[in-house]
C-alpha cells in the first residue's frame, strides 16, 4: 500500500511528456495483428514451468530426433517418410500439448510480445506444474524424450499486477481444465486465447471508470445474441448493453491507461492498476491524503497548463476528485476539439479493438446497427469452460457462469441457447419446465 | 351439452385444464371422475402417507400437467387433518412475494409445526430452490440437490416421489404398452353410457368430422398405433407426456378439422405435434407408396382399391381426396382387418425400422444376463455390425485407403498413421447392467484390454451409427449427435495409439513398424 503512496507523492519529479502506455493493454499505437497460437504456446511453457533452452533451434531438435531413430530402425529406408511425416511444416508441434514448446520461442511481432505478457500475468500467480495424459505413440515418444532434455526452468518474473483479477482466475481455471483433455486443448487453445483476449479488452472498457471506490474490478453486463438470431432493434438489452454500451468505454481506455502511467513511476515495484491506487488513498491516515492531495493538484494543475486545456469547473475536495479530474484531463486531451492529432491517435486504438480484437464478435446487423455476437464455436467452447467437471449443469447456473466471464444473454438469446444445445445434443431435460434444464459438456 | 363442448373440456386452453381445489362444473367433475386413471405413482403417495403420521416433507414431484394437483384434489379431504398440504409451489399468493420465498416460509412453517407436510412441486422449481432457497434450509436443499443428481436421499425427513419414475411405456417383445396412455384412450373410447362422451356421441349428429373421428378412434388397434407413436415422439424428440398433454392432444386430432389421420400428423401448435409431423408415414419412400400415389392423384384407381374405398366410406363415411390422407390411414389402420385389406400391402413399406431395432436392442440390453447364448449371438451382432462398424467407419472417414480393421490415428502430411486393436463388446458388463429409462441404453467396450463405457445410445445415436454404415458422411458443421460419436472416436483413439504396432501408409509406400522393447529396436516391415 505505501509504495503506492509514495508514488503518487513523487508524481510533479516528473516531466510531463506524450502520452504513453507500457501497460495493461496488448496493443499500442500501430498495432499488428496477434499470433493467437504463439500465445498459447507461451501461456502452456508458463503452465508447465518448462522453456525450451536458448540455444534452442527446431532444425537441431529434428536432427537429433532423426539420428535417434536412425539407430533404433531396423530399416533406415523408412527415415524419409518419418521425416516428411512429422517434420515438414512442423507437424510434431500439433501432434500433443507437449509439443506446442517447441513453437513457445517463434519470431512474432510486438503486439503479440505484448499479449504474451498479458496472459503470462494471467497464469504466473500460482503457475501449477501441468501434466498431460495424451497418449502418444511410441514414436512420437521417442520425440518428447529428446525434447524433455532440451527444455530448462523460466526465467521470467511479471512486472505489472493484473487489472482484472476476476478475468485471470477464470482463465486460470478454465486452462487448467481443458489441459485434462489434450485433444480439445490442441484443437482449442488457441479459439481461448482469442476469447479471453476479447473477454480482457471488453471488460477492461467497462471498468476503467470505475476505479474510484478502490474496489477490486468485477464482471460487467455485456449483451450478445447467438449469431444465427436476428438482431430486433426492439431488444433494449441488446441494444444498449452490447455493442453500443462497450464501445465508446474503449475511447477511455488509452487516455486513462496512459495517465496511469504517471502513478507508476517506480520502476523497482510491480506497476499496479488504477483502483489500487484508489484503495491505498481511501484506507490512508488525514495526514497522508493531505500530501497526496496536493502532490495530485499540483500535478493536476501542471498537466492541464501543459496541455492547454479549460480547467474544470468544480474544485475536486479531496485526493480521488483529483485523481478523477486528472483523468478528466487525460480524456479531455483526445477531444475532437483538442489541438494536433492526438485525436486521430486515440481513434486508432479504438479502431484496432474493433478489427484487432472483436472482429470475431461484433457483427454489422442492418438498421440494428452493429451487435455482439457469439458464434458457435465460441459458444461450444465457452460452455465447455463453464460447465467444466460438473456436468450436467442447470441452465441458470450455467448463465450464471457465462456472466463471470463477461457473456451476458437476453431472454430470448436464453431460448436460443436452449434450441442450439437441444440441437447438439447435450441437453438434458427433467420436467417440461423450463427452470429443469440440464446442460452436458461435449467432450 | 354438445359433444363438442365435452370433448373441448380436454384441451389444455380450457377451463377445466388445471385442477384447483375450489370445485370446477359438475360436468367436468363428472368427466374427470370417469377419465381418472389410478397411477402407481397416488398409490405409493398414499401408502407413503398411510405409513405413519411421524413429521417429514413429502415431495410429489412432476412436470406440469403431470396431475400432481388432481391427485391432491382427490386425498385432501381425507388426509387434511393430519398433514399439511402445499399444493403449488411455482406459485405465490402474495404478490410481494416470489415462489421460492414463500417455499421458504412454507418450510419455516412447517418446522415450528408438528403436521408433517407434503408438496406439490415441479422438478424446475426444485432445481430453484436448491440454488437459491434460504440458507435457514441447508438441509432441506441439500437432500434436493441429493435428490436432482440420481443419489438415494437416506434422510428419513424428506421422501420424494417422482413422476418420471413410474415409466409411461412398457416393452414386452414387439408390443409397446402404455400404462397410463393406453387405459386413458380406452376409457375416452369405452361404450358404455357411464362414459359422458360416449354418450353424448350416442346422441349427436352422424356425418360431422367430430364424430366420425370418435368412431375411428374407438377402432382399438387405431388407439395401439397411437400409443406407438406417442412412444416413438417419446423415444426421438423427448416429449414429456404428461396427461395434460394427452389430453389436449386427443382433443385435437377429435376435434381438428380434417379426418383423424390428418389431425394427427398435420397437427399445429404443440411441441408434441412438431414431432408428430416429423413422423408423418408420407414421408416414407418406396415404389408402390410413390406409384399409389402418383396414380391416385391422376385419378387412375384400381379396382382393388375402388373396393377398399367405398367399404371405408359405408363403414365409417369418411371420404378421403388426398392420396396423402390414404397412406396416412394405411399406417394408421395397418393392424386393421379391413373390407378387401388392400392396405395391408404396404406394411413393410411403412415399418419404421430404426424403431423397431431400437426397440429390439435395447430390450436386449435389458435381457441378458450372461448365460442365454443366442441373445449373447445377437448382442455381438449389433455391436459388430452396426455399433462398431459405424464407429470405425466415422474414425476412417478420411483414409478410404486403410484397412477396415485398423483405426485411424491421424493424417499428419498426408500419411495414413493407423494400428489396430481388437475392439469388442464388453459382455459381461452388459449382462451386468440394464438400460435405466427408454430414451437409451448404455454401451459398453472393450479396446484391446482396456475399457470403455459406459456409451448411452439413443435414437438418434442409433439412426446416425445406421446412416453412417449406408455410406453417409458426417461433417463437424453436422452438429448434432456428431459430437458424441467423435467423442467416442477420441476415446478409442487414445487407446489405440499406444499399441506396439504402426502402420504407415501413403500413395506408393506402406510400412509396418514394431516396437520390440525387448530388443530396444524398431523393426521396419515394408509392404
Amino acid at each position: 500500500m505505501q509504495h503506492l503512496l509514495n508514488q503518487l507523492a513523487r508524481l510533479n519529479d516528473q516531466k510531463i511528456g506524450d502520452n504513453k502506455i507500457y501497460s495493461f493493454l496488448p496493443y499500442r499505437k500501430g498495432a499488428k495483428e496477434f499470433d493467437y497460437d504463439v500465445v498459447g504456446c507461451n501461456v502452456l511453457s508458463t503452465l508447465m514451468g518448462k522453456h525450451v533452452k536458448k540455444n534452442f533451434s527446431f532444425e537441431k531438435y529434428k536432427t537429433q530426433c532423426l539420428d535417434h531413430l536412425k539407430d533404433k530402425l531396423s530399416d533406415p529406408d523408412v527415415l524419409v517418410d518419418l521425416e516428411e511425416m512429422y517434420f515438414s511444416d512442423a507437424t510434431i508441434a500439433k501432434t500433443a500439448p507437449e509439443f506446442l514448446l517447441l513453437r513457445s520461442q517463434e519470431k512474432c511481432n510486438t503486439s503479440t510480445k505484448y499479449l504474451i505478457d498479458l496472459f503470462r500475468g494471467f497464469v504466473s500467480q500460482g503457475a501449477s506444474q501441468l501434466d498431460f495424459d495424451s497418449g502418444m505413440n511410441f514414436i512420437e515418444r521417442i520425440f518428447l524424450d529428446i525434447l524433455s532434455q532440451n527444455l530448462q526452468e523460466p526465467r521470467v518474473q511479471p512486472t505489472e499486477a493484473c487489472y482484472l483479477p476476476f478475468v485471470a482466475e477464470n482463465f486460470r481455471r478454465d486452462v487448467l481444465f481443458l489441459s485434462k483433455h489434450p485433444d480439445y486443448f490442441l484443437d482449442q487453445l488457441t479459439s481461448c486465447i482469442e476469447l479471453y483476449t476479447f473477454i480482457y479488452c471488453s471488460q477492461l472498457g467497462l471498468n476503467i471508470k470505475n476505479w474510484t471506490n478502490g474496489e477490486v474490478p468485477s464482471s460487467k453486463p455485456l449483451y450478445f445474441i447467438l449469431d444465427t438470431e436476428k438482431a430486433s432493434s426492439e431488444r433494449t438489452l441488446v441494444m444498449k448493453g452490447g455493442y453500443r454500451s462497450v464501445a465508446p468505454r474503449m475511447a477511455d481506455v488509452f487516455p486513462i491507461l496512459s495517465m496511469l502511467e504517471y502513478l507508476n513511476n517506480d520502476s523497482t515495484v510491480p506497476k499496479e492498476p488504477l483502483w489500487a491506487f484508489a484503495n491505498a488513498v481511501r484506507s490512508t491516515s488525514a495526514e497522508q491524503h493531505d500530501v497526496v492531495f496536493a502532490e495530485v493538484s499540483k500535478f493536476a494543475e501542471e498537466f492541464r497548463k501543459k496541455r492547454k486545456l479549460h480547467p474544470t469547473n468544480r474544485k475536486p475536495s479531496n485526493a480521488i476528485e483529483c485523481m478523477q479530474q486528472l483523468t478528466t484531463y487525460g480524456i479531455k486531451q483526445f477531444d475532437k476539439s483538442a489541438k494536433g492529432d492526438r485525436h486521430s491517435v486515440n481513434a486508432t486504438y479504438i479502431k484496432f479493438f474493433e478489427t484487432g480484437v472483436a472482429n470475431n464478435f461484433i457483427q454489422a446487423r442492418g438498421r440494428s446497427s452493429k451487435v455482439l455476437v457469439v458464434n458457435q464455436d465460441f459458444l461450444l467452447l465457452l460452455t465447455n469452460l463453464a460447465i467444466a467437471n460438473r456436468s450436467p449443469l442447470r441452465f441458470q447456473t450455467l448463465l450464471a457462469e457465462f456472466q463471470s466471464r463477461g457473456f451476458y444473454f437476453d431472454k430470448s438469446s436464453q431460448q436460443a441457447l436452449i434450441n442450439f444445445y437441444e440441437r447438439v445434443g447435450n441437453v438434458d431435460r427433467m420436467s417440461d419446465s423450463g427452470d429443469a434444464v440440464y446442460v452436458r459438456n461435449t467432450i | 351439452m354438445s359433444l363438442k363442448q365435452t370433448i373441448e373440456m380436454l384441451s389444455k386452453g380450457s377451463a377445466q385444464a388445471v385442477t384447483t381445489l375450489n370445485s370446477s362444473s359438475v360436468d367436468a367433475e363428472k368427466l374427470k371422475n370417469y377419465l381418472y386413471v389410478k397411477t402407481p405413482i397416488e398409490k405409493s403417495l398414499i401408502g407413503t402417507i398411510e405409513e405413519s403420521t411421524k413429521k417429514r416433507i413429502i415431495f410429489l414431484c412432476g412436470s406440469s400437467g403431470d396431475g400432481k394437483s388432481e391427485i391432491f384434489c382427490r386425498i385432501h379431504n381425507k388426509y387434511s387433518s393430519t398433514f399439511e398440504f402445499h399444493l403449488d409451489a411455482t406459485h405465490s399468493f402474495d404478490p410481494g412475494k416470489d415462489a421460492i420465498q414463500t417455499l421458504d416460509d412454507k418450510f419455516a412453517e412447517y418446522k415450528k409445526a408438528t403436521k408433517p407436510l407434503v408438496v406439490g412441486i415441479n422438478i424446475g422449481m426444485l432445481g430453484n430452490f436448491a440454488a437459491e432457497g434460504d440458507l435457514a434450509h441447508s438441509d432441506i436443499k441439500r437432500s434436493i440437490s441429493k435428490f436432482l443428481s440420481g443419489q438415494d436421499v437416506s434422510n428419513a425427513e424428506h421422501v420424494f416421489i417422482n413422476f418420471e419414475q413410474s415409466p409411461k411405456f412398457n416393452l414386452k417383445g414387439d408390443l409397446i404398452e402404455a400404462p397410463f396412455i393406453g387405459p386413458l384412450l380406452k376409457r375416452i373410447c369405452a361404450m358404455d353410457d357411464k362414459n359422458p362422451i360416449y354418450a353424448q356421441w350416442k346422441n349427436s349428429p352422424d356425418g360431422t368430422d367430430l364424430s366420425r373421428n370418435y368412431a375411428l378412434l374407438c377402432v382399438p388397434e387405431v388407439q395401439q398405433r397411437i400409443c406407438s407413436l406417442l412412444f416413438y415422439a417419446h423415444l426421438k424428440f423427448d416429449q414429456f407426456l404428461t396427461a395434460r398433454t394427452v389430453l389436449d392432444f386427443v382433443y385435437q386430432i377429435l376435434g381438428g378439422k380434417g379426418s383423424l389421420f390428418d389431425n394427427i400428423f398435420c397437427g399445429k401448435g404443440s411441441e408434441l405435434f412438431d414431432s408428430l409431423r416429423m413422423l408423418d408415414p408420407c414421408h416414407a419412400r418406396s415404389k408402390s407408396l410413390d406409384l399409389f400415389q402418383v396414380k391416385t392423384s391422376l385419378g387412375l384407381i384400381s379396382p382393388e382399391f375402388q373396393v377398399f374405398r367405398d367399404d371405408i366410406r359405408s363403414e365409417f363415411g369418411l371420404e378421403l381426396t388426398e392420396s396423402r390422407s390414404w397412406v396416412r390411414l394405411f399406417y394408421v389402420m395397418q393392424d386393421v382387418e379391413l373390407s378387401n385389406n388392400f392396405h395391408h400391402r404396404f406394411r413393410d413399406d411403412l415399418k419404421r425400422e430404426l424403431f423397431d431395432e431400437f426397440r429390439d436392442i435395447w430390450q436386449l440390453h435389458r435381457d441378458y444376463d450372461g448365460d442365454n447364448k443366442e441373445k449373447r449371438t445377437r448382442l455381438r451382432k449389433f455391436y459388430n455390425d452396426t455399433f462398431i462398424s459405424a464407429v470405425t467407419s466415422f474414425a476412417n472417414r478420411f483414409a478410404p485407403e486403410i484397412q477396415r480393421d485398423r483405426f485411424l490415428l491421424g493424417k499428419p502430411n498426408g500419411f495414413a498413421l493407423s494400428a489396430n486393436s481388437p475392439i469388442q463388446p464388453e459382455l459381461s458388463r452388459l449382462a451386468s447392467e440394464a438400460p435405466t429409462q427408454l430414451r437409451s441404453f448404455d454401451t459398453y467396450l472393450k479396446v484391446g484390454d482396456e475399457k470403455i463405457g459406459p456409451v448411452p445410445v439413443s435414437v438418434s445415436f442409433l439412426e446416425l451409427a445406421r446412416k453412417i454404415n449406408h455410406g453417409y458422411r458426417p461433417n463437424t458443421h453436422d452438429k448434432t449427435t456428431v459430437v458424441k460419436l467423435e467423442e467416442l472416436v477420441e476415446g478409442i483413439r487414445r487407446i489405440v495409439r499406444k499399441t506396439d504396432w504402426l502402420y504407415i501408409q501413403t500413395d506408393g509406400s506402406e510400412w509396418k513398424l514394431e516396437n520390440n522393447e525387448y530388443e530396444d529396436e524398431i523393426i521396419v516391415e515394408r509392404r
